[in-house]
């Protein structure tokens, strides 16, 4: 007769290979002291320096924070929009693809995982200043229609610019934890819907994707035309038509999607948002290469602090101010979705 | 028997950390080994685009020398902090010869970070160096190169007369199509030569008080906010003006080297246009500094110092660049960019005034909060 084990006991009980494994972490702890613990302690300590322009700290002071946050309240609201809003661009872009190559691309799944990834070989100032070219007056893009209709148009130096180059320096990163996710899924259990004659959203899904759309399109919205302009007729029509994708999107999404691969590759998505959130917060080259003074980041002001100023306790103030804001809104997004499990897919 | 203890206060704790942070950062960032560079032959830090390659390759051909050419300054503020913690840590940066901005000389003299030359190691650069450039503050350790102006670079398309003043790019026709300098202390400077001809201030950049320069400021604060004149990110104001993206920048020569002089004009305004002198000096630690030397010395020759002009459309820094110009080809010789009219080397205003530490980090404090939105 098999022996039952208490379950308050298994939970409780500590591997035998537990504290045996401790060696085998100190690399790992080694690492993350050198390398993460000591950098933000030294961050930390130098955003209270008395001395901004002294190479170490010395003494204590809050100046560096009250000299520095009330002048860039601005500059983390665009790091947090932007940031939010090439994140969900990069899903949009990089979301069908990964569904795409993951469930259709058969043999060829390393091929066209690989070319969509070839072009992130290059070096990252490289790409963005490619951005600059393509969305130059002069550009491929925008040359001909110039040249066709006598209209000037200038997306260089809007937000528009800025997003979408960021977006693209973060498809990659949403890209493989969705596909690997993806790829952990049971295909039988897809059958097993199909068999079931999975549908599609409907009138319910229709709704969500409309609320969803909805959301989104005011915070593009925002970060596009401003607060303001977003009652001007031009914005409102690109409200009204996100709106109506979503609600699109939301109608026509298979249950397959939404009640078997969404819940079973949530994980991914987790690891997807916080690998693509993070860089994009604290992204400051697109705004400086693609943006106006409208678009500059936390980021940029660090930058200039630290390399323009010399100001080095004002720039570790700001870069602590943007960890603890870039850590707040990570919990948030972690307790909402109460992803457990976001290193399984990471 | 006694025991040595070591012991370090917090601060030198962090000092030591700051300089290993920052020789890792300087490995991976810049030249691997400046031991390297002693075997072979020495590493150049240089500017952007500062000279023609063909010209690496005649050095060696001729001294056997091998030069490790990096062009790793597209901003002199951004060199300047790179290096900084290094030589504050008294370690070696890795570069046996830097090119140094001017309003950052003071900083590496005053600070001891250059090593002395050696006159006698020197013979072109005693003999050819340009007169008027031998009595600039710090000759001595960090010798003239560079020279030229920061002026304005327009396309010729839509500025069919020209630029004549800084105050037509405040023409709303032209609005959100000017691109400003990268570097603050240089828009203070050619923006306060604007001033001083219209009477709001009294100095010349060389003597402008921080008051005039907070005042310079002030008058671009509501161009820039209005989006009339645009902050510039790094110096690609070159590749803006040909992307259409900009119709006038501030530029040196160099940045619109590569481009159509057809269509992108080059001109000194009528209020004068701030000129920097920037140097060629011997970082503190250097693994080859008789290697660095006669490099350094092989530009005062005067085929040499023609190579430098004729690539960079700078202003020649040695004596008899004109003459070795009109044989490679006539029309050099007669370039505007290279040989300006005396009438427009009258205009030029070396910058920037003694300012010390603090005041210009108000300045540069001043300037990030107006260009952050």
């Amino acid at each position: 007769m098999a022996e039952v084990v208490p379950s308050a006991k298994a939970a409780g009980a500590r591997s035998p290979g537990a504290r045996a494994g401790w060696p085998e972490m100190l690399p790992t702890l080694a690492w993350l002291a050198a390398l993460l613990v000591l950098p933000l302690v030294y961050i930390l300590r130098m955003s209270f320096s008395a001395d901004p322009f002294a190479l170490t700290a010395t003494g204590w002071s809050l100046a560096n924070y009250a000299d520095s946050i009330p002048f860039y309240w601005n500059n983390l609201l665009n790091s947090v929009l932007i940031g939010l809003s090439a994140t969900i661009l990069a899903f949009a872009v990089a979301m069908p693809v990964a569904y795409g190559i993951s469930f259709y691309g058969g043999r060829w799944k390393a091929v066209l995982l690989f070319a969509f990834f070839a072009p992130f070989l290059t070096s990252y100032l490289i790409r963005i200043v490619a951005w600059q070219t393509l969305l130059g007056a002069n550009g491929p893009l925008f040359a001909p229609l110039t040249q066709a209709t006598g209209l000037e148009v200038r997306v260089l130096g809007t937000p528009f610019a800025v997003v979408a180059g960021l977006t693209y320096q973060l498809v990659p990163f949403v890209l493989l934890p969705l596909y690997t996710a993806f790829n952990r899924i049971d295909r039988t259990l897809c059958a097993a819907a199909d068999d079931l004659y999975s549908g599609r959203g409907g009138r319910r899904g229709a709704a969500i994707g409309a609320a969803a759309g909805l959301v989104i399109a005011l915070l593009l919205g925002s970060v596009f035309f401003g607060g303001r302009g977003l009652a001007a007729p031009g914005p409102l029509a690109f409200v009204l038509a996100t709106t109506l994708l979503g609600a699109a999107v939301g109608g026509t999404m298979t249950e397959r999607f939404a009640l078997i691969v969404f819940p079973l590759s949530r994980n991914g998505f987790i690891a997807a948002a916080v690998l693509s959130f993070i860089p994009a917060l604290g992204d400051y080259v697109n705004a400086a290469l693609l943006g106006d003074i409208r678009t500059q980041m936390l980021g940029n002001v660090i930058q200039a602090k630290f390399l323009v100023e010399l100001d080095y306790a004002g720039a570790a103030a700001l870069s602590a101010t943007l960890l603890v804001a870039a850590m707040l809104l990570l919990t948030l997004l972690l307790r909402l979705i109460r992803g457990t499990e976001l290193l399984d897919v990471v | 028997m006694n025991r040595h203890h070591f012991t370090a206060n917090r601060r030198q704790a962090l000092k030591l950390l700051l300089a290993g942070a920052g020789v890792m950062g300087g490995r991976f960032a810049m030249p691997f080994s400046a031991a390297h560079a002693a075997e072979n032959g020495i590493v150049w830090a240089a500017n952007s685009g500062e000279c023609d390659p063909a010209d690496i390759t005649r050095f060696k051909e001729q001294t056997g020398i091998t030069v490790d050419y990096r062009e790793v300054i597209s901003d002199a503020d951004q060199f300047f902090a790179s290096v900084r913690p290094q030589f504050t840590a008294g370690l070696p940066i890795g570069y046996d010869v830097i090119c140094i901005s001017s309003q950052y000389t003071s900083f590496y003299a005053d600070n001891g970070w250059l090593e002395p030359l050696d006159p006698a190691a020197l013979p072109n650069v005693q003999k050819n160096l340009l007169p008027s450039l031998r009595s600039v503050k710090h000759a001595d350790i960090a010798i003239p190169f560079d020279f030229a102006p920061v002026a304005l670079a327009f396309n010729r398309a839509h500025f069919k007369d020209g630029l004549q003043s800084w105050g037509q790019l405040l023409d709303p026709a032209v609005k959100g199509k000017v691109g400003l300098y990268a570097t603050p202390i240089v828009n203070v400077a050619a923006w306060g030569l604007y001033l001083k001809a219209e009477g709001k201030i009294d100095n010349v950049p060389a003597e402008m008080t921080l008051d005039e320069a907070m005042e310079v400021l002030a008058f671009l604060k509501p161009h820039i906010e209005s989006g009339q004149l645009l902050p510039a990110q790094g110096e690609n104001a070159g590749q803006k003006l040909s992307n259409g993206d900009l119709i006038a920048a501030m530029a040196p020569p160099v940045n619109i080297s590569q481009l159509d002089p057809a269509k992108v004009g080059f001109t000194v305004p009528k209020e004068g246009a701030p000129a920097y002198v920037d140097r060629l000096g011997i970082p503190k630690g250097a693994a080859n500094p008789a290697a660095a030397l006669a490099f350094i010395d092989w530009w005062f020759r005067p085929e040499n110092a023609a190579s430098f002009c004729r690539y960079t459309l700078q202003y020649p820094y040695a004596v008899g660049v004109k003459e070795e110009l009109a044989k490679i080809d006539p029309a050099l010789a007669a370039n505007p960019l290279i040989f300006p009219p005396a009438d427009e080397l009258d205009r030029l205003f070396p910058y920037p005034a003694p300012w010390d530490q603090r005041e210009r980090a108000q300045i540069a404090r001043t300037w990030t909060q107006m260009i952050s939105g």
